[in-house]
């Protein structure tokens, strides 16, 4: 369920409404990409936008990741029912990871149907605008006008400062910052719990309940030998090693290396520099890490 | 009725704007040949060819756009010509032609369809043969002027070269040309591809079956036009400058592209800029280059370049310095103490072109981007 409001990014959002909604079936579209780093809220920003969209009675598709099956998106996107008389929207998270997925001929066809007369308009949300749109000799190169939303701002803009003042003295919230912090919705989602009266569990249970579905999906799109892998490194609970990963994921085999390597470019985890001459990595995303270790692998011993 | 501000997409109607001298240059030189819009990306060769064509449609020509980014294969893409020759109000009434074209249509299709997957390549080859016999045979009888725009033909070809061989490619060139010999009459043809078609062509030894198509160059809006887009998209943005911004403006930009003016109103939009001054301007060209990034194209050359890396940086870091560019003379002379030969500068000069680094006007060669020769000053030679 999406918050109530946005208190931010309240401007781009309006310019990017005025943007679309100019665009009209006699024309070529205007695409947009959406680009913000992990947590700044790209993916509850396209829902607002798709709230928006659908307010003004405008056909809007939001397909979201995992993108697993290549083949039935590319299907699903030429299978839009494009709306005749008024432009209908087709809105991407992580849009990047589509096009990474897609060959070269499969991008070239995607290009072709976006920018012809009548088209969806196509806005996509991303971490950077992909090299598929930097590239001079890339089928997207410079395709989209892009806006660029600023980081989550600090924690306590979320609480009225009694409040905050309390959740910080609250034994507890040690443990619990580093879940939500730097997510600009996972902090909506907890203070709107928390200032209501709610615990500090009580108010992430409610976050990770919000998230269920998106981590399932998120985790479900990924190979065996990666999912134990993620689940070695949120088992650790600190920076792993790779020997921490085999150990508490349970691994026997040289997939680790490969498995690192593909989470790290899904931005699913992130390199923190070395120890004992080996790379350590964390999830990017704390609370999924949370969610992995409550509900996934219980059984799995957490150090 | 207010232009509106586009990035990226081309542009249609009242949104296009300016090259009108082009655009009549286009017309006299489509009545004895066939053209090629030679330019790099973004410079707006397919809003152009758009243009071209809604402006023959009024003159009572047939013209049809087709973009080959979509098209999977030859027989498609005789195929998609048909159709879209069909679509034609001139050529529908050509009774005969619509006849002919609608007798034969489907039967290929359905032996395209029944073959695919036996031994494709092969058939889909002959299939492919049949369809450009019957378009060839009956794009003769079309009675009225016909022009059409083929975008991304480069595209097209690389794909064929990926997909099936160079004996292929080379068929394929020789039917287009024969096509066009054989329709010389009524029919003009141009080809729009932002990476060069020619130089495609040279590199697979290719280049007579393109031979009869002249070199149509389109560059940077003069003065005048950049001036009068940079007044209609800051009117549409409700945003105002005054004619000495809009001059620091545009050599800021310095290569006036549609593409670059479109980025710059947009960041000026962004910064929610009402009445525009000189800092405006920096702002906004200074938010652009943060958030581009172009580490991929010093990469590149670490990648791509091996041996002649070092050759190319030294040419980037030279040409960087000049907003304007610089001769091709004093290229050479820069370049000499480096015991280049000319042969070799002429063909690193032409990848840095193709790869998009570098522009050419007449001898001058300069940065693409203004944005890319910024960086690269910044980074490598400050």
């Amino acid at each position: 369920m999406m918050p109530k409001h946005l208190p931010l990014y309240t401007d781009i959002s309006t310019d990017i409404l005025n943007i679309v909604l100019r665009n009209n079936t006699t024309t070529i579209p205007q695409h947009l990409l959406v680009c913000g780093k992990t947590g700044c809220g790209k993916s509850h920003f396209l829902q607002y936008l798709a709230e928006q969209l659908r307010k003004e009675k405008r056909q809007t598709v939001v397909l979201s990741p995992p993108y697993t099956y290549r083949k039935e998106t590319q299907s699903l996107i030429s299978e839009v029912p494009v709306d005749t008389t008024k432009t209908t929207f087709l809105l991407i998270d992580d849009f990047d990871q589509l096009l990474e997925d897609l060959e070269i001929d499969e991008q070239y066809t995607l290009r072709a149907y976006l920018f012809k007369q009548g088209a969806p308009t196509l806005i996509g949300t991303c971490q950077q605008p992909p090299t598929a749109t930097k590239d001079y000799k890339a089928p997207f190169y410079d395709a989209f006008r892009l806006f660029f939303l600023s980081p989550a701002p600090p924690l306590q803009m979320f609480f009225p400062s009694k409040v905050y003042g309390k959740l910080i003295a609250d034994k507890g919230w040690e443990e619990a910052k580093p879940l939500i912090d730097g997510n600009i919705y996972y902090c909506q989602y907890f203070a709107q719990q928390y200032t209501k009266g709610k615990s500090i569990n009580e108010s992430i249970d409610h976050v990770l309940k919000e998230n269920n579905r998106y981590f399932m999906l998120l985790f479900s799109s990924l190979s065996d030998s990666i999912q134990r892998t993620l689940a070695g490194i949120a088992a650790c609970k600190k920076e792993a090693t790779i020997s921490d990963i085999r150990k508490l994921g349970k691994i026997e085999g040289s997939n680790v290396p490969s498995a690192l390597l593909r989470l790290t470019e899904k931005a699913i985890i992130k390199q923190v520099g070395k120890r004992k001459r080996n790379y350590s990595y964390i999830m990017s995303d704390q609370l999924f890490a949370e969610w992995l270790r409550r509900h996934l692998f219980p059984s799995i011993p957490t150090e | 009725m207010a232009i509106t501000l586009k990035i990226g997409s081309p542009v249609e109607g009242s949104d296009f704007y300016g090259r009108l001298h082009e655009l009549e240059l286009a017309q006299k030189r489509l009545k004895g040949n066939n053209l090629i819009l030679a330019a790099p990306r973004r410079v707006g060769k397919t809003s152009f060819s758009r243009k071209m064509l809604t402006i023959i449609h009024k003159e009572g020509w047939n013209g049809i756009f087709i973009n080959l980014e979509g098209i999977p294969n030859i027989s498609t893409f005789f195929k998609t010509v048909y159709e879209e020759l069909l679509k034609q109000p001139n050529v529908s009434k050509s009774k005969q032609v619509a006849e002919f074209i609608k007798k034969h249509l489907p039967n290929n299709i359905d032996l395209a369809a029944k073959i695919a997957g036996v031994d494709a390549s092969i058939s889909l080859t002959q299939s492919a043969s049949n369809d450009f016999a019957i378009l060839q045979e009956n794009l003769q009888k079309i009675e009225e002027p016909t022009l059409i725009v083929l975008d991304e033909l480069t595209v097209f070809l690389e794909k064929l070269l990926r997909d099936e061989n160079e004996g292929i490619v080379k068929d394929f060139l020789g039917q287009f040309r024969a096509l066009r010999q054989t329709t010389n009459n009524h029919c003009r043809w141009i080809v729009a591809s932002s990476i060069g078609v020619r130089n495609f062509a040279s590199m697979h030894n290719l280049s007579d079956t393109l031979n009869d198509f002249a070199e149509f160059p389109l560059g940077a809006y003069d003065n005048t036009e950049a001036t009068g887009l940079v007044k209609e998209l800051t009117k549409s943005e409700d945003i105002e400058i005054d004619a000495a911004c809009t001059q620091y403006l545009l050599e800021k930009i310095g290569w006036n592209i549609p593409y670059f003016i479109q980025l710059m109103i947009s960041q000026l939009s962004n910064i929610r800029v009402h009445q525009v001054k000189r800092q405006d301007i920096d702002a906004a060209y200074e938010n652009l280059l943060r958030t581009a990034s172009f580490e991929t194209w010093s990469e590149r050359l670490a990648k791509e370049y091996s041996t002649h890396e070092a050759d190319a940086r030294r040419i980037l870091d030279y040409i960087c310095k000049a907003p304007d560019g610089k001769e091709r003379n004093d290229i050479n002379n820069w370049m000499a103490e480096t015991g280049i030969s000319s042969e070799h500068l002429s063909t690193l000069l032409m990848t840095l072109e193709n790869d998009g680094y570098l522009g050419k006007t007449g001898t001058r060669r300069f940065f693409r981007s203004p944005l890319l020769r910024d960086y690269w000053k910044r980074k490598f030679c400050e």
